[in-house]
């Protein structure tokens, strides 16, 4: 639609744009080029996920918990199981702790690959595509060889983790770590040294600490502006305090650091995946579960909430139970969600030919959104 | 910390005065009986100051409406959005109050105690274009 006189055009876009990670439809206004409003509609994968909670025991619920995000669904098992055993007053071994961790930061890194092969794609870069979901096919094979399953693997369990990781396949995860690095520099040489990736993502998309905190915006989206918010340091759980990392920053806020940041974070990931790993080839004889009647979870009355810091950001689940089977409330917080409503407000000036990467900056996964 | 939800606005202002800038959730919970009639929710608020690295957790009970808090925090734009979808709590000042997940032509709201499932009207894409114009 365009209206001659004012030279504005209204841009709709469809569900199915492939620049967007999911179903996202927005209208943009456009002015020259420019974007003048932007409106972000949500809703296309609406499945009711909270609403399924409250029809479902508390562990027919857990395969349905790892469809909310199908890119990293281990920080999202986590999140709930971990509210729930707070209700069961149950303190899961240490070594179940250590895998979860191990796998958790496996994810991340799974999580920010696939991404970097999407932001590539969404500049017009089509080179490390391949690198990058190369890289996360290794990962894909060890979670196969550990859980089973590549994309869904339904592997932690309420009071631990439903089998153990071997020592062949503990080698396996130090060997992969080991020649990682040299893969994952051609990968970075390839990006980051781009003279167009460059152009298309320095001083794009600034968001401020300032822009960024009223949004209640987390993860590397937030730590881009300059706060090292990290709830793996903010709240420790699991045994993330007896780990050592740091947590990385920027300043500039813009898409570059941002992706620098992801970049980054894999590196931090790796360490913390070894460290894991070195653990558990010392510690193998220790109980992975409580051997929890699965099918019999009966918390007893009360809230929980836990925060786990996913690969998009702060992941909470608030649950409340009346002391039946079933939860009786159970809510999401999803980092995406707000990420979302950012954009009606850095999509604003921004070139429509930019539009692409700005979103796909963000790292939105429209599933996790809509919930 | 409970409060009513008329002095709910003016704390979560002195909150924000006081350094809690962001609203990391806002939870709703249905407390009322499994029957139509008077309503009763119960807002639950997290905030978080990034100069003391603090969270406060904040509490209010209200009816079918409550005031918006979108002008304090621009997160909650959203959030109250999904609750009025999902409970049908209305917010008073609210910018854009509409159904964020739900089609407009969807009659209840799905989280309430009284709302029974399988009890929806079936409709089409059809439906909602006609009812625009």
């Amino acid at each position: 639609m365009k209206d001659i006189k004012q030279n504005k055009t209204v841009i709709n876009s469809n569900i199915n744009c492939p620049s967007t990670h999911g179903a996202l439809r927005f209208s943009a206004e456009t002015d020259g080029g420019k974007i003048i409003k932007f409106v972000p509609e949500l809703g296309f994968t609406h499945r009711g996920l909270e609403k399924t909670a409250q029809n479902r025991s508390f562990s027919q619920y857990l395969p349905v918990v790892e469809k909310i995000d199908y890119l990293a669904d281990f920080f999202y098992t986590q999140a709930y199981l971990s509210a729930a055993e707070e209700l069961l007053e149950v303190e899961i071994p240490k070594n179940a702790q250590y895998i979860r961790v191990l796998t958790m930061e496996l994810n991340r890194i799974s999580s920010h690959l696939a991404w970097l092969a999407d932001f590539a794609q969404s500049l017009g870069i089509p080179a490390p595509v391949s690198y990058a979901f190369n890289l996360r096919n290794e990962i894909l094979n060890i979670f196969e060889k550990i859980t089973g399953g590549r994309i869904s693997h339904n592997y932690y369990v309420f009071g631990g983790v439903r089998n153990k990781i071997s020592n062949d396949i503990l080698n396996d995860i130090l060997d992969f770590i080991k020649n990682f690095n040299q893969k994952f520099k051609i990968l970075k040489t390839v990006m980051m040294e781009n003279p167009v990736f460059l152009d298309r993502t320095k001083d794009l998309g600034i968001i401020t600490t300032e822009i960024a905190l009223p949004y209640s915006i987390t993860g590397v989206n937030l730590r881009a502006s300059g706060l090292a918010l990290d709830f793996r340091k903010e709240k420790p759980y699991l045994v993330y305090n007896e780990l050592e990392f740091i947590i990385p920053t920027a300043f500039e806020g813009d898409c570059y650091s941002r992706c620098k940041l992801r970049m980054d974070e894999i590196e931090i990931s790796l360490n913390l995946v070894k460290q894991c790993a070195e653990w558990l080839l010392a510690n193998q004889d220790g109980a992975i579960n409580l051997n929890i009647n699965q099918t019999d979870i009966k918390p007893k009355t009360g809230k929980a909430a836990s925060w786990t810091e996913s690969a998009r950001g702060l992941v909470m689940c608030n649950i409340i139970t009346d002391g039946s089977k079933k939860p009786k409330r159970l809510k999401w917080r999803t980092p995406s969600f707000y990420a979302i409503q950012l954009l009606e407000k850095i999509a604003v000036h921004c070139a429509l030919a930019d539009l692409p990467a700005l979103i796909s900056s963000l790292d939105i996964v429209i599933t996790e959104a809509d919930r | 910390m409970k409060t009513s939800n008329i002095e709910a606005f003016e704390m979560l202002k002195k909150f924000k005065k006081n350094g809690f800038i962001a609203l990391i959730s806002l939870v709703a919970e249905d407390l009322s009986p499994n029957t139509e009639g008077e309503n009763e929710f119960k807002l639950t608020y997290t905030l978080y100051n990034p100069v003391n690295r603090e969270f406060k957790e904040f509490e209010t009970t209200v009816n079918d409406t409550a005031c918006s808090v979108s002008s304090l925090y621009k997160s909650a734009n959203y959030d109250e959005r999904e609750i009025y979808d999902l409970f049908g709590i209305k917010f008073k000042n609210h910018p854009n109050l509409k159904r964020i997940f739900l089609d407009e032509n969807f009659k209840g709201h799905p989280l309430k105690n009284c709302f029974k499932s399988g009890s929806q009207k079936r409709f089409t894409t059809i439906d909602t274009a006609n009812n625009k114009e």
